[in-house]
């Protein structure tokens, strides 16, 4: 029998409803406390990462093992979410790439995915779904810091300023890493297009 | 025909937009959580996480238990035996990024992993001896460190407190602590642990209570548990209906959460119902603080608020029907209620003066003038329909003893009311404070004027008030006189007091008295001062009825500040013209309306002149009713502000005007003619929703000339942009995009020297005004806000502010709600803490939140700019039972 969690409606609501939830709490939560918070957040963001619960899942349950072996858990009071937030996404990424060493899935087969999906008479539905696979292996292909970097700014919705501040790095370095990172998912999709539209 | 950039752009839009709505299922979202923290719950407290881990993975493909799949990293040992699985990709995924994990945070881990893919054989992770010393040194340093921060921390009292944070007082049926998969029951006297779950059973309840006092009534079927850090507490409710009767807060707060709002209270009673749909507080006694995502709402007793709109509202009667005490809560309720109706229909009572008498007693010199409603009736009356509610009231009787009377408070209150009591029962509706310049002739200072109703009785309360004040302290010394022209000043703090037949006057010189003698002495209406405009100014507040009203003769305070200050400045700003300023403030009907009137010798001038007559402002239409600032005015010629503006800076420094000159020669522009003649001479300034990440501020200006204006930002834009060029700097520029019938522009965002982003920003015109916002979607929004005509100024929260007055229109308006940015100030003041040990958020969140919606308007006449103010402030009944509870916390 498991031990039930319960509901967190934030946890699944959007980026733009993320705001203002650490400040409202006392700070210093336990791990328990922390997982009833941002389980939801730390799914969602890995489920749009990998676009599997089953990995968001595994990747749930990574990073707050991760975070129940660091000492220092308690002083993410105030970063929490953010922290987790990029915890997800590196989580997933890193087990999209572990699957690509295993599968050898790589953007080749994909094109001829997808050229059997259109075939088949591809649907809004279907053609979201390859939509959705292509630029997810193409994230993972990208490097961590790029990937982890797009991820934040594409599929979470963060502004630069933001990013920058929870990297410790600047608007700019961020706006620059993100240019070469749409150059090189464009250099490696640019062959698919057409068969999307 | 579209380019293969733009092809790929508009692909990858639409791949980011399916990532994005790409949404799991809730309810497979819940159980794969639930399943996870089982998982987690088990494997953090045993001693070997990675095996409780690798077993329960559900997710790994079903195969027979392998060594790699039974892995355990206790030892180094342990991580070098599950390398050969990793490497050949055996392992279940979060066993592999686990492995993963270990290399990544520590260096051996890492040297031993890429000596295995290199083909090396990984001998040993064991550190060497010739470390030992550096780590036993380490390990000592830590250890000091951490017994350092643990001394520090208990000292400090600022951590998460370990121990009992509740006991149980009662309970009916089945009270159980929750550990696990354990139930244990609880019986009355039974400790609750810091974070320990306790739920009731069905058809139960129980009552416990807390460290710091306060009680905490479960219904059936509720599960909470109390969580206790930095000195504040925390009740968690999981699901369930709970009372609180929270005991004064001496520092800090007591908050109740659920997972979509958060309580805080300093003292009160209240509910919380947490359910499926979500969650309804209700107040019995006190205020309370809910709040919920971005939006914070505070309650007052008998106030009620759901988190969710599928939750109606119910009776809060009905909603603490369940509890042992609940008819207790309902009187208490109603008697509040009732109190606090009836203190702010007293209030509101305060008569209106028409006139004062001790306005002609005034001093020629006076300066200042504030005339006071003497409130000691009503403060009287409140404290007879208190006396009498605890009399006729069991209920109320009971709360105000534990409440107020255990603390002392009480007697407190009522000795001030009584000595208030004593004192202006004998004196008029008014009391008078005025200033009068001349300190040099002895003539300044305050002085204090009443009448006086009953002479002897008076005379007789104020002696025994100046003997028991006087005894009490020194300083100030009161001296009462009989006679101001034998009263003479022994030290400089003293206070003169004086009793002229029906006139009470208190003084700091002797010879301000005299000179009252002197004035009285005349026959009436012969004084000077009643022959001054700015007498005249005080009573025509007076002729429509005055309740509190504050005078200043602006040209008298002004002339001597003045010679200090440059000419060109006081023309320029319209202050040489000043004459009066008069501010009158009245409550009713729970609305308060301040006014005040800013008179001028003639004709205004200068900064004061650009302020418009009363007019239309279309502007306000674009803003939505979630604005929580807005300011608008209307100026009549803005190419004569403009010009105005340039002449006092040619004035204060001169060779301005020329500079001006060859920058517009060399941009080929002529500022007020291409730009501020352009300009119809109205403009808005507001935000308009989420202050963060990005303000949602907006500007709109009436525009005449939208061609013009456009051609010359163009101008000025390209020519800026020329300059940076040569200069090096990142280039600026004007993007038009037209999407049907509207032309869109856009500013796009910059790094600057530093390499810092500048925003960008965004405008269009629509309907001859020019808006501008820092995107392009609230330009829409702006838009569509217009256009189904539901925007601010029809909203409710507007409309009740609007002042009832003459006038149709405004010259100029100040809209602020800040009580719903409360959150944001919170968050800027959250973020000062945390550099400012102790520098409490608390006081800024609630200063926000209780600050009420204000509309402050003015009018511009010929001689005078009218300014009236209204706020949903309510009347003083609200402060003074919040002071009630206050004093009880802090006593």
């Amino acid at each position: 029998m498991t031990k039930p969690v319960p509901p967190n409606p934030e946890a699944t609501t959007t980026p733009s409803s993320r705001s203002g939830e650490p400040s409202q709490q006392p700070s210093g939560w336990t791990l328990e406390e922390l997982f009833r918070e941002h389980h939801g957040r730390v799914f969602n963001a890995a489920y749009r990462i990998t676009g599997s619960a089953a990995d968001a899942e595994d990747v749930l349950q990574t990073v707050f093992l991760r975070l129940s072996r660091r000492q220092d858990n308690l002083g993410l009071d105030e970063g929490a979410a953010s922290y987790l937030h990029r915890a997800a996404i590196n989580a997933g990424l890193d087990l999209l790439r572990s699957r690509k060493r295993a599968r050898a899935v790589d953007l080749d087969s994909v094109g001829d995915q997808l050229a059997e999906a259109s075939e088949i008479g591809p649907s809004a539905r279907s053609e979201n779904s390859e939509l959705r696979r292509i630029l997810r292996t193409a994230v993972a292909r990208l490097s961590p810091r790029a990937a982890e970097i797009f991820s934040l700014r594409y599929f979470e919705g963060y502004g630069n300023l933001e990013i920058a501040d929870m990297l410790g790095s600047s608007q700019t370095a961020i706006a620059v890493i993100l240019h070469r990172a749409r150059h090189r998912l464009r250099k490696e999709l640019q062959p698919l297009v057409g068969a999307t539209s | 025909m579209s380019t293969p950039k733009q092809d790929f752009e508009q692909f990858l839009d639409r791949a980011v937009a399916a990532v994005r709505e790409d949404q799991v299922d809730p309810k497979i979202a819940q159980e794969a959580s639930d399943r996870v923290w089982q998982r987690l719950a088990n494997a953090t407290s045993g001693t070997d996480y990675v095996d409780s881990i690798d077993t329960a993975d559900t997710h790994v493909p079903a195969a027979e238990p392998t060594a790699a799949s039974r892995a355990r990293i206790r030892s180094h040992q342990d991580y070098l035996s599950l390398i050969p699985a990793y490497l050949a990709n055996e392992l279940p995924p979060s066993s592999a990024l686990l492995v993963e994990d270990y290399a990544r945070e520590s260096i051996p881990f890492r040297k031993a992993l890429q000596e295995a893919r290199s083909g090396q054989q990984a001998t040993t992770l064991e550190p060497r001896r010739a470390r030992l010393p550096r780590l036993w040194i380490a390990l000592a340093a830590g250890l000091l460190l951490a017994l350092g921060v643990s001394t520090f921390m208990l000292l400090s009292n600022r951590f998460a407190a370990a121990g009992p944070q509740a006991r149980v007082l009662s309970a009916d049926g089945q009270l159980f602590r929750l550990d696990g998969d354990l139930s244990t029951a609880l019986a009355p006297g039974a400790t609750v642990e810091q974070g320990e779950k306790i739920r009731t059973s069905k058809e139960g309840g129980a009552v416990i209570e807390l460290n710091d006092g306060s009680r905490v009534e479960l219904r059936q079927r509720s599960e909470i548990s109390v969580l206790r850090r930095r000195g504040e507490t925390t009740i968690r409710v999981n699901h369930g209906s709970i009372i609180v009767e929270a005991a004064p807060q001496r520092t800090g707060r007591l908050y109740v959460s659920t997972n979509d709002c958060l309580v805080s209270v300093t003292g009160t009673i209240f509910a919380v119902n947490h359910g499926t749909k979500g969650s309804r507080v209700s107040v019995i006694e006190g205020e309370v603080r809910v709040d919920q995502g971005r939006t914070r709402t505070i309650l007052e007793p008998g106030d009620q608020i759901a988190t969710s709109d599928s939750l109606g509202a119910v009776p809060v009667a009905e909603e603490i029907s369940w509890s042992r005490d609940g008819q207790r809560y309902r009187a208490l309720l109603a008697e509040l209620s009732q109190l606090g109706s009836e203190f702010g229909k007293t209030l509101a009572n305060t008569q209106l003066r028409y006139e004062s008498p001790l306005l002609a007693l005034t001093a020629p010199e006076t300066v200042i003038y504030l005339g006071l409603p003497n409130l000691s009736i009503e403060v009287g009356e409140m404290q007879e329909i208190l006396e009498q509610r605890l009399a006729e009231s069991a209920v109320l009787r009971g709360w105000w003893e534990e409440n107020v009377d255990r603390s002392g408070t009480g007697d407190q209150i009522n000795e001030l009311i009584d000595r208030l009591r004593g004192l202006g029962q004998h004196l008029g509706s008014e009391v008078v404070v005025t200033v009068a310049s001349g300190a040099e002739s002895g003539l300044g200072g305050p002085l204090v004027l009443a009448e006086v109703e009953r002479p002897g009785a008076f005379a007789a309360v104020l002696a025994a008030e100046v003997e028991a004040l006087n005894a009490a302290s020194n300083d100030p010394r009161l001296m009462i006189v009989t006679n101001p022209s034998a009263a003479a000043s022994s030290s400089e703090n003293e206070i003169f007091l004086w009793l002229a037949g029906d006139v009470f006057a208190a003084a700091v010189h002797p010879q301000q008295l005299q000179q009252l003698a002197a004035r009285m002495a005349q026959a009436p209406g012969s004084a000077s001062f009643t022959e001054s405009s700015f007498h005249g100014r005080l009573l025509e507040s007076y002729a429509q009825g005055a309740q509190w009203i504050a005078g200043l003769d602006a040209a008298s305070i002004l002339g001597p500040v003045s010679a200090d200050i440059p000419q060109q400045a006081m023309q320029f700003s319209g202050l040489a013209n000043v004459e009066h300023l008069i501010i009158e403030r009245k409550h009713g009907d729970g609305v308060v309306h301040t006014g005040a009137v800013l008179t001028f010798a003639d004709e205004r001038t200068g900064a004061l002149s650009w302020l418009a007559a009363p007019a239309p402002m279309g502007s306000l239409d674009f803003l939505s009713a979630d604005t929580t600032f807005a300011a608008s005015s209307v100026v009549d010629n803005p190419a004569a502000v403009v010009n105005q503006i340039l002449g006092f800076l040619d004035e204060i420094r001169p060779g301005t005007r020329s500079i001006l000159e060859s920058f517009e020669e060399g941009y080929g522009i002529d500022l007020e003619n291409d730009f501020a003649a352009a300009l119809g001479g109205e403009v808005t300034v507001a935000f308009d929703g989420p202050a963060l990440p990005t303000p949602s501020w907006k500007i709109i200006a009436e525009v005449y000339d939208p061609a013009r204006l456009q051609s010359t930002l163009d101008l000025i834009v390209q020519r800026v942009g020329q300059t940076l060029v040569i200069n090096g700097k990142p280039v600026i520029h004007i993007e038009e995009e037209t999407l049907g019938d509207r032309t869109y522009y856009s500013i796009p965002e910059v790094a600057d020297a530093l390499g810092r982003m500048v925003a960008g920003l965004h405008f269009t015109y629509e309907n001859g005004y020019l808006l501008i916002a820092p995107s392009r979607a609230l330009l829409d929004r702006s838009i569509q806000v217009r256009d189904n005509g539901y925007g601010l100024i029809h909203s409710d929260r507007f409309r009740d502010l609007l002042p009832s007055d003459g006038y149709v229109n405004f010259s100029a308006l100040v809209f602020t709600d800040l009580g719903s940015i409360g959150e944001t100030l919170g968050k800027l003041a959250s973020a000062a803490a945390a550099n400012m040990p102790d520098a409490g958020d608390d006081s800024l969140d609630d200063m926000a939140a209780t600050l009420a919606p204000t509309l402050t308007c003015a009018y511009g006449e010929a001689d005078r700019i009218r300014f009236v103010s209204t706020s949903h402030g309510g009347t003083l009944a609200p402060l003074l039972m919040s002071m009630l509870q206050h004093g009880a916390a802090v006593n």
